[in-house]
């Protein structure tokens, strides 16, 4: 045996860069296996790490997929939904609920495009309480102090707690007060613009009428959100306002995601617009007392317009005409705006959030917010009938980035889980901060007894003061994931076995192609007394010594490769939502051993055809084919 | 097979090779070639043959035919008492593998392996674990001290005395050397005879070799002459 595997040797050997590049190909489609088997196994660690370091076993969020649960529960995403926070009263009453925390998830896309930033407002007492091991982290490190009379900035060396956690702030209501006696109190959230028409005027130079647009200054204002039932509200109106600014009051109803359908208020003309012509859809809710909310009922998505969709709680904005808004002595509007407030905003951040922003205790952070906001722009026309040119000035919205200086003051202990890369900071702070006021994304609860669970989940769809919520337990959405994961593996797994087959080809070809070069060789094999199985033999020995070389080759690539390839699954996932925190490459013995097992049955099933060609050869044919 | 090979040496009779009426027909695309055109011949044992003619005269045929490396067409072919016509395939590697051995003209030693592990691969093929015997048979035909050296660091003398030794790994009854001096100079191919008919008595080896030299020819015991697949002429020396 020894013979012949010196004899496979020397003939690999030989032929060096054929069989490197075919060790090259078997190792790639080896490293793609483990890599993936090594995802398989760390993704579902790191999963279920994710989920017991919840510390909550339920979440109650506003309705919606359930992959968007879990992303909201596990990670966070753009287009969320809302509660209002007068749910967490109206859960608190229930007689299974231990304990429970209102949380607002918000993300901002970092100034550059590179990643977001994740921040959680929280309630403080009652997070640390129902998440214990979420703490302060304790060590040497160096904090940064700020002298206050100096301004200047020093470093020092501690050794003890990393800072403490924010305290706790109460924020007033920002208010308006309206010359008619009404007072506003919610969350100004910036100023605006609009353009109505004005009366018409004579031109003194054509001698025409012509009508005249005024400009007006606005102040908008979020009021709390809230539910209302059927018996406040007495008429309920679809406002649709067109790229152009027009807009279309009627009953609006969804045609199909690109479509919308209005009846016009008061006549029974009906008109179709598309989500390109559309600027936004709102409600306006006629209530009782006589005054009107505008928000959101039917949901836009990035897809489209979703069929039959309701909203639970939308920004219930105002905007107000500032000559409405009451004028002290000094003829300033009276309009109160804690908002407006310049003093930082402590934070506290996850190990890794403080390690990426190379942040310290004590130091200052500026974070950009992305808001939208109305640019007014120029546009040129043509009139179509003269064909002159006229500039007419519109409003359109456009993102910008304000902003906001926090005060770093704790860094919290490093768990492992998605919280190691968050920001933390107070629920009204973050509700301020991303404009969601008085709203949350979930509430995390636990039960005195989990078995509890299905009577408690019923019982909180059977309240319709809370409007349409969804009762999430973890373990559900761990499986939701899972589901989603092994969708996606068969789909990889199918790649894998591809790049396998692609392999076995390769193989096969090359030593195909050294057999039929080695044919005189062969023959005088055979002619010194050689069987057809020596020959079959050493052949064999040949591709099961590329393949295992490949496997192996293979092998310490994925396993050396493995942050890389951690890295590249991260970024491709990130984008598709949630990724676990830690490790979700691992690689565990077993699947070494079972991918390099199949590199030499691989090996075994690419051999069989050459090595019986070889076998089979006469030997005058093969030694005369030499000549 | 072992016992096989009991069964044909005991068989044995005076006549180690022994051929009635033997024809070889060549297809080559339509055409037919007569390479032999019934040959009769008989070959005792450890007696040294020479086979003469010139080229397409049929030598090589008849040593491939004898080697078992083809068929003949027709006719008898009988080697050790064994009807080679009748034997499948299995048998006829048994034949080469313990009762044949065979020097090329071209060598064809494996480039890979130096000149003990070229011995000691028909060994291998025999299951035969006995590797100090490839140690002798070097230092038999003079290479004692190049065993370990590469087939392109010898000479072609050199290489083709490696050959020869490798022919006689599995220590056979026949030795069939086609054209073992063709590409040697007079020096070497000389000294490649003298190792021949130093075998044939102290090994007691049976050996047919083709060839063109008139001068090696006749220091074997026996000439045949070949012309156009017919014995011409059979001496004896």
């Amino acid at each position: 045996m020894r013979k012949y595997l010196n004899l496979a040797y020397k003939n690999l050997y030989r032929r060096k860069i054929r069989s490197l590049l075919t060790i090259g190909g078997v190792g790639v489609a080896v490293a793609v296996l483990v890599s993936l088997l090594g995802f398989n196994s760390g993704y579902r660690k790191a999963l279920n790490r994710d989920i017991d370091n919840m510390g909550y076993q339920i979440l109650v969020t506003a309705k919606g997929c359930p992959y968007e649960l879990a992303t909201v529960a596990l990670a966070g995403a753009g287009s969320l939904r809302y509660l209002t926070d007068d749910t967490i009263a109206k859960i608190k009453e229930d007689k299974d609920v231990v304990e429970l925390t209102p949380m607002m998830m918000n993300t901002s896309v970092k100034e550059d495009g590179n990643g977001f930033y994740t921040f959680w407002g929280i309630d403080l007492d009652s997070y640390t309480k129902l998440r214990p091991m979420v703490k302060i982290a304790n060590g040497k490190h160096k904090e940064k102090i700020i002298d206050p009379a100096t301004g200047i900035e020093t470093e020092k060396e501690v050794d003890g707690p990393m800072g403490r956690w924010f305290k706790p702030v109460k924020l007033e209501p920002d208010e308006i007060y309206l010359k008619n006696g009404r007072v506003l109190t919610g969350l100004i959230v910036g100023e605006g613009q609009y353009e109505k028409a004005g009366s018409k005027e004579l031109d003194p130079l054509t001698g025409e009428f012509v009508e005249t647009k005024k400009e007006f200054k606005t102040i908008k204002i979020m009021l709390p959100s809230r539910l209302y039932t059927k018996t406040e509200v007495t008429g309920l109106i679809g406002v649709i306002t067109l790229k152009d600014n027009t807009q279309i009051k009627g009953d609006v109803s969804v045609v199909d995601n690109n479509t919308i359908k209005v009846v016009l208020q008061g006549t029974k003309q009906e008109k179709t617009y598309t989500k390109d012509q559309v600027q936004k859809i709102e409600d306006e809710l006629s209530l009782k007392d006589g005054s009107v909310v505008t928000g959101v009922l039917l949901n836009e998505t990035e897809d489209g317009y979703n069929v039959g969709d309701v909203a639970l709680a939308y920004p219930n904005i105002e905007e107000i005409d500032s000559s409405l808004v009451e004028t002290d002595p000094q003829s300033n509007p009276k309009v109160v705006n804690h908002s407006e407030s310049d003093d930082p905003i402590e934070i506290v951040l996850g190990w890794e959030a403080a390690q990426v922003a190379f942040a310290q205790v004590g130091q200052k952070l500026t974070i950009k917010v992305k808001e939208m906001d109305k640019e007014k722009v120029k546009e040129k026309i043509t009139d179509p009938v003269s064909g002159k040119e006229a500039e007419v000035e519109k409003y359109v919205e456009k993102p910008v980035f304000k902003s906001y200086v926090f005060k770093v003051v704790g860094v919290l202990e490093r768990g492992g889980s998605k919280d190691d890369g968050s920001y933390f900071v107070q629920l009204e702070q973050a509700q301020r901060v991303f404009k969601k006021y008085k709203m949350l994304t979930g509430v995390g609860i636990k039960l005195n007894d989990l078995a509890m669970l299905p009577m408690f989940t019923d019982r909180i769809y059977a309240r319709k003061e809370l409007g349409e919520t969804q009762v999430v337990s973890l373990a559900e959405v761990k499986g939701t994931i899972l589901n989603l994961v092994q969708t996606a593996k068969i789909l990889v797994m199918a790649v894998a076995a591809i790049a396998i087959f692609v392999a076995l080809i390769g193989v096969m070809n090359t030593i195909l192609m050294s057999v039929f070069e080695r044919t005189q060789e062969i023959g005088i094999m055979k002619a010194i007394g050689a069987s057809k199985f020596d020959i079959f033999r050493f052949i064999w020995l040949e591709t099961i010594i590329i393949c295992a070389l490949g496997g192996i080759f293979g092998t310490l690539i994925a396993v050396f490769g493995g942050k890389g390839i951690e890295r590249l699954i991260r970024v491709v996932m990130s984008r598709a939502g949630y990724v676990p925190a830690g490790e979700i490459v691992s690689f565990t013995p077993q699947i070494i051993i079972a991918c390099f097992i199949g590199a030499i049955i691989l090996g075994i099933l690419s051999g069989i055809w050459p090595a019986f060609r070889a076998a089979k050869m006469r030997p005058i044919e093969a030694i005369r084919s030499g000549e | 097979m072992e016992t096989n090979t009991q069964v044909i040496k005991t068989e044995t009779n005076t006549h180690v090779i022994k051929t009635e009426n033997l024809r070889k027909v060549y297809k080559l695309y339509a055409e037919e070639i007569v390479a032999l055109k019934g040959i009769d011949v008989e070959v005792n044992k450890g007696e040294f043959v020479s086979i003469m003619g010139p080229s397409g005269a049929g030598k090589t045929t008849f040593l491939n035919l004898t080697g078992c490396l083809d068929k003949h067409t027709d006719g008898n072919l009988k080697v050790l008492g064994e009807s080679l016509g009748s034997l499948n395939e299995g048998q006829l590697r048994n034949m080469r593998l313990h009762h044949l051995g065979f020097v090329f003209q071209e060598f064809f030693l494996i480039k890979e392996l130096t000149a003990l592990e070229n011995v000691q691969l028909p060994m291998s093929f025999a299951s035969n674990k006995d590797m100090d015997w490839a140690n002798h048979l070097l230092e038999r035909v003079g290479l004692g001290k190049r065993m370990n050296h590469r087939p392109k660091e010898l000479s072609g003398g050199e290489m083709q005395r490696v050959a020869i030794a490798r022919a006689l790994a599995n220590k056979p009854d026949i030795l069939l050397a086609d054209e073992p001096t063709g590409n040697l100079d007079t020096k070497n191919a000389q000294s490649i005879y003298d190792l021949f008919r130093q075998l044939g008595k102290e090994e007691d080896i049976t050996i047919i070799a083709a060839t063109h030299n008139v001068k090696l020819a006749y220091q074997a015991d026996r000439v045949v002459h070949l012309r156009e697949g017919n014995i011409e002429r059979d001496e004896q020396l």
